[in-house]
């Protein structure tokens, strides 16, 4: 009813709502993984009592707070987006996920609540004893609700790929795939978090005028890679069991993804991920030559472990069906890439950057033990400026991971010309752009 | 697989939907309302701030507070959005997609305003230290982009009540009612704002202070207070005009709000409002010395009050002694300032007794600013856009064709104006 039509290319609306999307989840992401780690930091720095996990918790909740405020408005622009260039979609997937999303929001505002309170209260709570305890429950309040909020909105982003009826509400909560989105999402959360972080920190590091700051920052660092790069090793098996159930729920929307017209997407997060595997790997080399002691195993297996991982990387960024990249037509007629084959070439390859990397991140582990006093004297150790730009790309390539990420998902749908997977078109909403007749057009609900 | 995703309209259990609405709508508004008001008095303290340091601390506790509360205000925004999409789907979709253009501009205005004031909060010392006249500018740029925010809001919000039949998104802004409203809300939140800062003064220095502190208290509840004051005395002169153009251009809406169904609401307003003026000169009284008070006023000020609230639905003897109260107050206020040479001063101080009255005062001001978006709200039954679409979020179709029902309702509202 009553709608004038937009009178746009479809294609505007769907920029509009992708870039208000992907900056929204950017931070979204950032949210859930900064409260996680800055409650843990700080429980950690309370137990040690060491006043660097103390110091680096409050770098992560001023972070989670300036994010906070972002997030807010910037979900505010995505409902506006989706209400304005989607309004059939978004009414109709709103009257289905409504509890859900309301209980998302909830859980928000109390994640706000609870976050600023943590940070606020630094000063008055943050030092010892019972006000200590009380502080360090503000941030895990922050932590869990962040965490219910996203496991709400986890419901609602599985559904449009694999719907269920949507009554009883349970068929629709609790789709196929919501299970395994929501713990792909966790880990992916603690890459990202952890390399942002750790990039603010390089940052810090590379601009730092003092012993002390170059200190702190550079051990904040290797914290903050030490738990992204932990999360990134494990992620793809999980991402590995998310794909099977896409496979069995939806063969369509697999086979666009992994075979079809949109696998080069694919081929790109495996580029990215082969990328930040090496370059922490990398980071992690530098760790090792600079202080590892002279009779450990480290210095012998890091080195060749990269040499390995360089060619895994190599492997598994590689594309099978060639015609399927965009310009590549433009340099060779061959339609198929042997060697990007997934079975067995690509399965080794992915294989091979877990195992190495993990073999890489014990080593960084070990770095943080009294034997190899890698961040006790800051003065004797020569400055570094590789180290933290190292970083720095690593954090880029997360970001671009996750934007990536978050297309390919939405690809899988969009692909087949699906809003909501098999139910819902985004033909459905031509009306909203243009009417056929002239006439004005029509909500859902006053059909 | 298909199946369909088409589910009836939704009822919000306990509450009903208007309530699920209202709620986190009126602690919505509130918590903007203050952070509007604080940013347009924060650099304006910040300026004054050059002469009285105390100014300048003021401003930065209002920032604080505005940078604080900034995420909670617009998560409970989003929850009431949430609401509105889903309870009244129909009436969000048509409103939101009359002002597209305008809600462009707005989200540009709103996050560059947060490109303004980031800064000002957390890099004060430090800006301020290179200049403070950049500092001021950065303020007063996040004060003025956050009033394009309210402006296209209080657009769409007028827009319900008195819609136009605009040829554009832009003149769909440009709706009776918008400036008035716009004015009337703005005055309101400077009101609302001076209120609180001099509850929150008089609630700290009711507590253990150093002496100094106890100073910079008794300075904000002055300010505080003075402001509140000022934007009260205003405000029945932008609330006459906001009502006259209500009444022109939605004459039975107007009617509905004094002598119709949900009237009590008008006379609670009446009588909050008579309150906080009752309130105002008891401080006024305790501020100064005995000798310099009032006894007619004493009894003058509550007694036109009174007259006031039982005039309610009669307009023109309901503004009179509104009027008279004003006049009563500018009476008593004019007791705290003495006048020297060719200057007035302000002879005026604290004491604990005006605590109780000042907390109060913070509290009525809450209660007015909230109770005026419900009478808003209420004027539009039993519709959610006026003469447009039902409070039941169904199109309403005196003829079955879809454009012809929209233009016979738009004829219907111009006929009206």
């Amino acid at each position: 009813m009553l709608i004038e039509p937009l009178e746009i290319p479809l294609l505007y609306g769907r920029i509009a709502i992708a870039t208000a999307a992907l900056s929204h989840t950017l931070f979204a992401t950032f949210i859930v993984g900064s409260a996680f780690m800055g409650a843990a930091t700080e429980t950690i720095g309370r137990l040690r009592h060491s006043e660097r996990f103390e110091r680096l918790a409050r770098l992560i909740a001023f972070a989670l707070i300036l994010s906070t405020a972002a997030i807010s408005f910037l979900g505010v622009i995505l409902v506006f987006c989706l209400n304005i260039f989607w309004p059939h979609f978004w009414s109709t997937l709103f009257r289905v996920m409504f509890w859900p999303l309301l209980l998302e929001a909830g859980f928000f505002l109390g994640e706000a609540v609870f976050a600023y309170s943590w940070y606020y209260s630094w000063d008055r709570l943050g030092g010892e004893g019972r006000g200590k305890s009380l502080h360090i429950a503000l941030a895990w309040g922050a932590a869990v609700c962040s965490y219910i909020a996203m496991l709400m909105i986890d419901i609602v982003a599985s559904y449009m790929l694999t719907p269920r009826p949507p009554q009883p509400i349970w068929l629709a909560v609790f789709n196929p795939t919501m299970a395994y989105l929501h713990v792909h999402r966790i880990f992916g959360n603690f890459v990202w978090t952890g390399l942002a972080v750790a990039g603010l920190c390089a940052v810090a590091w590379l601009k730092a005028r003092t012993f002390d700051e170059a200190g702190f920052y550079r051990w904040a660092t290797s914290v903050c890679v030490l738990v992204g790069f932990g999360a990134l090793l494990i992620m793809p098996g999980i991402g590995y069991q998310y794909l099977l159930q896409v496979r069995y729920t939806e063969p369509q929307a697999f086979h666009a993804l992994m075979l079809g017209g949109r696998s080069w997407l694919f081929d790109l997060v495996a580029l990215l991920y082969s990328l930040l595997v090496v370059l922490g790997s990398w980071y992690i080399l530098r760790i090792v030559r600079r202080t590892a002691p002279e009779e450990s195993a480290s210095r012998l297996i890091v080195p060749w472990s990269l040499g390995i991982l360089f060619g895994a990387g190599v492997i598994l960024a590689m594309p099978y069906h060639l015609q399927h990249i965009p310009f590549v037509s433009n340099v060779t007629d061959a339609l198929i890439n042997p060697l990007g084959k997934m079975q067995p070439y690509k399965y080794f390859a992915l294989s091979a950057l877990v195992i190495f990397g993990f073999t890489n991140w014990v080593f960084l582990s070990r770095s943080f033990s009294q034997r190899w006093s890698a961040w006790q004297d800051i003065a004797n150790v020569p400055p570094d400026r590789r180290s933290p730009r190292l970083v720095l790309v690593m954090c880029l390539c997360a970001v671009l991971t996750m934007f990536s990420m978050g297309w390919v998902r939405e690809s899988a749908r969009a692909y087949n010309g699906y809003l909501i997977y098999g139910v819902m078109k985004l033909s459905d909403e031509e009306p909203t752009y243009r009417s056929a007749d002239g006439s004005l057009s029509e909500t859902p609900s006053a059909r | 697989m298909p199946f369909d995703l088409n589910l009836p309209a939704m009822q919000f259990p306990l509450l009903g939907n208007s309530l699920a609405v209202a709620i986190p709508s009126l602690l919505h508004i509130v918590l903007a309302g203050l952070s509007v008001g604080f940013l347009i008095l924060a650099p304006i303290f910040e300026w004054y701030g050059r002469r009285t340091a105390h100014f300048t601390d003021l401003a930065y506790g209002l920032t604080k507070f505005t940078v604080l509360v900034f995420s909670i205000s617009t998560v409970l925004a989003v929850i009431m959005v949430e609401l509105l999409i889903g309870l009244f789907p129909v009436t969000t979709m048509w409103v939101w997609n009359q002002f597209r253009g305008p809600i462009g501009l707005a989200i540009a205005a709103f996050l560059l305003q947060f490109a303004f004031l980031y800064p000002y909060y957390h890099y004060w010392e430090r800006i301020r230290a290179r200049s403070s006249v950049l500092h001021m500018a950065l303020g007063t740029a996040a004060a003025l982009l956050m009033l394009i925010w309210v402006a296209v809001l209080d657009g769409m919000g007028s827009y319900m009540l008195t819609p136009v039949k605009g040829a554009s998104p832009w003149d769909n802004l440009w709706n009776p009612t918008w400036l008035s409203l716009g004015l009337h809300r703005l005055v309101g939140e400077l009101a609302m704002a001076g209120f609180v800062i001099a509850a929150y003064a008089a609630w700290r220095l009711g507590r253990q202070n150093a002496e100094d502190t106890r100073e910079y208290y008794q300075c904000m509840f002055m300010i505080g207070w003075l402001s509140g004051l000022a934007a009260l005395l205003l405000q029945p002169l932008t609330g006459v005009i906001y009502a006259s153009w209500i009444q022109r251009a939605a004459p039975d809406a107007y009617e509905q709000i004094v002598r119709g169904e949900y009237r009590l609401l008008a006379y609670v307003q009446f009588a909050l409002i008579g309150l906080l003026m009752v309130g105002s000169h008891l401080l006024s009284n305790g501020a100064i010395p005995p000798k310099r008070r009032s006894r007619g006023l004493d009894v003058a000020i509550p007694v036109t009050a009174l007259l006031m609230v039982t005039s309610v639905g009669y307009t023109t003897l309901r503004r009179a002694f509104l009027y008279l109260l004003v006049v009563l107050l500018l009476w008593s206020v004019r007791s705290l300032f003495v006048r020297e040479g060719r200057r007035w001063l302000l002879a005026a101080s604290f004491k604990p007794s005006m605590r109780p009255i000042a907390l109060a005062l913070g509290v009525l001001s809450l209660l007015v600013y909230m109770t005026m978006g419900t009478i808003r709200e209420t004027a539009r039954r039993p519709y959610t856009v006026r003469h447009v679409i039902s409070l039941h979020d169904r199109v309403e179709r005196p003829t079955a064709d879809g454009a012809k029902q929209r233009e016979a309702s738009y004829a219907t509202m111009e006929g009206q104006e």
